[in-house]
């Protein structure tokens, strides 16, 4: 019988130190964390067109032949290609009582920017009306529309400019574009003004 | 047999004093009493302080303008402008937002930086030279146990510089 009651009491004695025991847990009084700041950072862009030369489009000297049947000269659409230096045989091509001559050349720009950035290239109209010197604006055979053409034709985010990679932080862009010359138009040199643009993507 | 019983008493003693005996028991045996490390009752345990980043401070794309120093500011309720020879080339600069969470009511202290550095992936650093926040003047946690703090900053950019630049911006947060 003693035995028993020592250890009864010596278990609830060992149960109870125990339990007084037991510490309270801390809590955390201070955190912290890292944020991030960010920013992306661009060159100044620029396009333009190495020399005056450079900065047109010039389709040559283009001269009316009469066929051997006394024909008039037709209607023809002269073309420049932006992707190729043209020639004046070039400019003749698919041309019916047409003969051309001169130094054609396609307009060339150098863009400058952000090393490995894309630009979007577009002409502010892309047709524009070339007017005879001493002729009148409005009067047809004074006037010959001319579509403009980029050598840059990929267009990824379909917003109608062309897209452009300066890879090395430059990129060259050609403009041409297509000569509407009607049978009518009066004989003279005809010019007009276009205006090409790069913005940053 | 006489050791044993006054080591029996010993042990009731001590069994009836730990097992929350009557108060008078208590009050009679004050020297009995088991000393506890229990905190205070009216001292309990603060939720775990929790420091937890929304938003990146972000100041979006801008554009070298020319020669010269520009300061690109972007304030803590989101607006922005550039100073100077620097400009935006998109209208989403983003203030960072941090949340701390923790004991409802409670009185709290944050660090900020007042500078950051960022570095560029193709080299070079820029610096923001004033970091700015809504942070009040006496923080607490509102009565979710939650404050939101907004920060905004002044980049300065001179000279050639251009690229992806990133920087941290290291919170810390205690409880008064």
């Amino acid at each position: 019988m003693t035995k028993f009651y020592n250890k009864a009491a010596l278990a609830a004695t060992a149960a109870a130190f125990a339990f007084a025991s037991t510490p309270a847990l801390a809590s955390p009084t201070s955190a912290s964390a890292n944020g991030t700041a960010t920013v992306k950072i661009y060159s100044p862009l620029t396009i333009a067109a190495p020399t005056a030369t450079d900065s047109v489009v010039d389709f040559g000297i283009l001269v009316g032949t009469l066929g051997g049947t006394t024909a008039p000269r037709s209607a023809n659409n002269f073309v420049i290609g932006a992707t190729a230096a043209p020639t004046a045989a070039s400019v003749c091509t698919g041309a019916t009582n047409w003969s051309c001559s001169g130094t054609p050349h396609r307009a060339t720009y150098n863009i400058t920017g952000s090393v490995d950035s894309s630009v979007n290239v577009s002409f502010a109209a892309s047709s524009i009306t070339l007017l005879r010197s001493g002729g009148t604006a409005g009067v047809a055979d004074d006037e010959i529309p001319l579509d403009l053409t980029l050598s840059e034709t990929t267009d990824s985010n379909s917003d109608g400019t062309a897209d452009v990679l300066l890879a090395a932080g430059a990129a060259t862009v050609y403009v041409g574009g297509s000569l509407g010359v009607s049978a009518t138009d009066v004989d003279g040199v005809y010019t007009g003004s276009f205006s090409v643009t790069a913005d940053y993507q | 047999m006489i050791g044993r019983g006054c080591a029996l008493l010993l042990s009731l003693a001590l069994c009836a004093a730990t097992l929350g005996a009557p108060g008078a028991a208590n009050a009679q045996c004050r020297l009995c009493a088991i000393p506890t490390t229990a905190p205070p009752s009216e001292a309990t345990a603060d939720k775990p302080l929790r420091l937890e980043v929304l938003t990146t401070l972000d100041f979006d794309r801008l554009i070298v303008l020319g020669d010269g120093a520009g300061t690109a500011v972007l304030d803590p309720d989101g607006t922005s402008r550039a100073i100077g020879a620097i400009g935006p080339l998109s209208g989403r600069a983003i203030a960072g937002e941090i949340v701390i969470r923790g004991e409802p009511g409670r009185a709290i202290r944050v660090d900020l930086p007042r500078t950051i550095d960022l570095y560029g992936l193709k080299g070079g650093s820029i610096r923001i030279d004033e970091l700015t926040s809504d942070l009040p003047t006496l923080p607490e946690l509102n009565a979710a146990g939650e404050l939101h703090i907004r920060i905004g900053g002044e980049l300065r950019v001179s000279g050639d510089v251009d690229g992806d630049f990133r920087g941290d911006v290291p919170v810390i947060v205690d409880y008064l």
